[in-house]
């Protein structure tokens, strides 16, 4: 079996030029550092440290770049909570696995996490009970945990209850953590709004939206499709009524709207993933966003 | 209307039900077997307005066409169960054979115009009479045989009717009656008229329409009564015209010879046309010939064939309206 990391690696380190670094390595310190004004030390600049991190008078002395180093950062822990259930072994917007995009968010980000030395925790659903992993600092460690998430999806019989996942955190995880919750677009109900705020109290959370695919297409697709949790074939003749996927996609926008609202309230940093060509240049786009964030 | 083939109704139902139980089953078990790519809560769309339309509407289309195939159906199966009409058919036999027997002698010219306009008009609703005409004075002359030949006939009729208006002194057809001495030799002329009729065996009606006067002046071959006779031997019945008052001893001649054959004699008066005489004979000779009302059944699919078809073409457009 092909490691499910390679593949990651494959996709992330694709756009760089550069054998061992990569841009998200820059992002990546906005994912887990605060900008601590306790400051620790100097250190020369790494391609992908934020600019304005450069310490203009230490470089002016020394001669080369030289960037702040602040408490913060120190170890780390991400959490993954990923909504393993039958809605992950569908389709995204690309028309390709729901499940390979999932491997493929926390892979990259879990790569990068074990490279600068951080801990990833991985959280799933099993059944109507919520599962927690070791936490791990090793590609290894990486490489088993996504591939407990694959069989995970891959052996879901229900959709997975999101709030009992989250409760789960709230009750188990004593640590601050960095908790990335990887789910779809099933609309975030009250109940999980009431648990975001409570972890948001803790942890810092950011929410990863991996969008469905749509059920009615303008163009048939070819076998057709059905339900992932109950088998409901969509009938053939809906496919290709415009008004059908205009409702569609005013449903998408107004739930995106609210989605949107409920997290921004929280602070909560957010980003929606069409599909696994997009997905590492939407998730830079926001850890970018997230270093220009009000804290 | 009723139906040849009763069971046939019951066949095509039968089919029917057959083909829907397959179709069902079928549909199931590809319904069972309904892979397909997995989406998310698909299921939501049911909730759509515009999904409840669309199905809807779907709804409408197939009950469309369920009902347009039912309609061919039906169609199909009374047309397959042969519709037939049961039609009371009165075998109104056109064997008839009609020799008119005109005296051209001077004073019948009248009688005689009006006898063969008469048959000029009716040759044109006859179908399968015949018709043939023979006239007479001091010797007979046949004009044309017993034919079924209408447009012969009518094209005849109307130019011996021409020569008649014209003063000529002997009509060109006239030819051939003056042969002996004489004229107006009934007995000879009904003799040669009745001479006419062919295939005696053949179960035909036979009659003879005798326009004259009977005023014989001269020797006859065959007297009135032979003639007669001899035309009663062929089962030919003679129909006597006589422009002369009732009551001559001359008409009475001829009425004892017309009843004699089985026809009539009719006298020419004011009261009487040669018109309403033609038609008392006619009549006669359907009353004699009338056979037995038969019912026969024809076969009518017409309108369920046509209903079949319309059905059917329409099916395939709204099928294929459905279906893209």
């Amino acid at each position: 079996m092909t490691g499910l990391l390679a593949r990651v690696k494959s996709k992330l380190f694709i756009a760089s030029t550069l054998k061992s670094v990569h841009p998200l390595d820059g992002g990546y310190a906005s994912l887990v550092r605060g900008r601590s004004l306790d400051f620790e030390d100097l250190r020369p600049y790494e391609h992908g440290d934020e600019v304005r991190d450069i310490d203009w008078r230490a470089t002016a002395r020394v001669g080369e770049p030289m960037v702040k180093r602040s408490y913060a950062e120190r170890r780390h822990s991400i959490l993954f909570v990923v909504d393993t259930g039958t809605g992950m072994q569908a389709l995204a917007r690309d028309e390709r696995s729901k499940k390979e995009l999932a491997v493929l968010t926390v892979g990259a980000l879990g790569l990068l996490a074990v490279r600068h030395g951080d801990d990833v925790v991985l959280m799933y659903a099993e059944g109507e009970r919520a599962r927690r992993l070791e936490p791990r600092r090793s590609e290894g460690g990486v490489e088993l945990m996504l591939r407990s998430l694959d069989r995970a999806v891959d052996e879901a019989t229900a959709p997975a209850p999101r709030e009992a996942l989250l409760r789960a955190v709230a009750q188990t995880v004593a640590r601050r953590m960095i908790v990335v919750v990887v789910t779809d677009e099933a609309p975030v109900g009250e109940a999980v709004e009431r648990q975001l705020r409570r972890l948001r109290a803790q942890h810092d959370v950011l929410w990863i939206t991996l969008r469905d695919a749509d059920p009615v297409l303008f163009a048939r697709p070819p076998g057709g499709r059905r339900d992932a949790a109950s088998g409901w074939a969509v009938p053939d003749f809906l496919h290709g009524s415009a008004e059908i996927v205009e409702e569609l996609h005013a449903e998408r926008v107004a739930e995106d709207a609210r989605r949107r609202a409920v997290l921004d309230r929280l602070e909560i940093s957010h980003v929606e993933l069409d599909g696994q060509d997009a997905a590492i240049a939407a998730l830079l786009g926001m850890l970018h966003g997230r270093s220009h964030a009000r804290r | 209307m009723a139906l040849e083939l009763p069971a046939m109704l019951i066949v095509v139902a039968a089919l029917a039900v057959a083909a829907i139980v397959t179709g069902v089953l079928l549909g199931r078990r590809r319904g069972r077997l309904a892979a397909g790519a997995r989406v998310a809560r698909a299921e939501r769309v049911r909730a759509l307005p515009s999904v409840a339309r669309a199905v809807r509407m779907r709804v409408v289309a197939l009950a469309g066409v369920l009902a347009l195939a039912l309609v061919g159906l039906a169609g199909a199966a009374v047309v397959a169960a042969r519709p037939v009409e049961e039609r009371v058919i009165q075998p109104e036999t056109r064997s008839r054979d009609v020799m008119l027997c005109l005296d051209v002698s001077g004073s019948m010219t009248d009688v005689d115009a009006e006898v063969i306009e008469v048959f000029s008009r009716l040759a044109d609703d006859f179908r399968g009479e015949r018709v043939g005409l023979t006239i007479f004075n001091s010797s007979p002359v046949q004009v044309f045989p017993l034919t079924d030949d209408y447009a012969f006939v009518r094209e005849h009729l109307d130019s011996v009717r021409e020569s008649f208006e014209y003063v000529d002194d002997v009509p060109e057809f006239w030819v051939g009656t003056l042969n002996s001495d004489g004229a107006s030799l009934v007995g000879d002329g009904l003799a040669a008229c009745a001479l006419g009729f062919d295939n005696p065996d053949q179960k035909r009606s036979r009659s003879i329409i005798l326009a004259t006067d009977n005023e014989v002046n001269g020797a006859e071959t065959v007297t009135l009564d032979q003639a007669g006779a001899y035309a009663a031997s062929l089962d030919v019945r003679v129909y006597a015209i006589d422009p002369v008052a009732a009551g001559s001893s001359t008409g009475a001649a001829l009425e004892k010879m017309a009843t004699a054959t089985g026809g009539r004699y009719f006298g020419l008066h004011d009261a009487t046309t040669v018109d309403g005489i033609v038609d008392e004979v006619q009549a006669q000779d359907a009353a004699v010939l009338k056979g037995q009302p038969r019912i026969v059944k024809v076969d009518v699919p017409g309108p369920w064939a046509v209903v079949v078809v319309v059905a059917a073409f329409a099916l395939l457009v709204a099928v294929w309206r459905v279906r893209t």
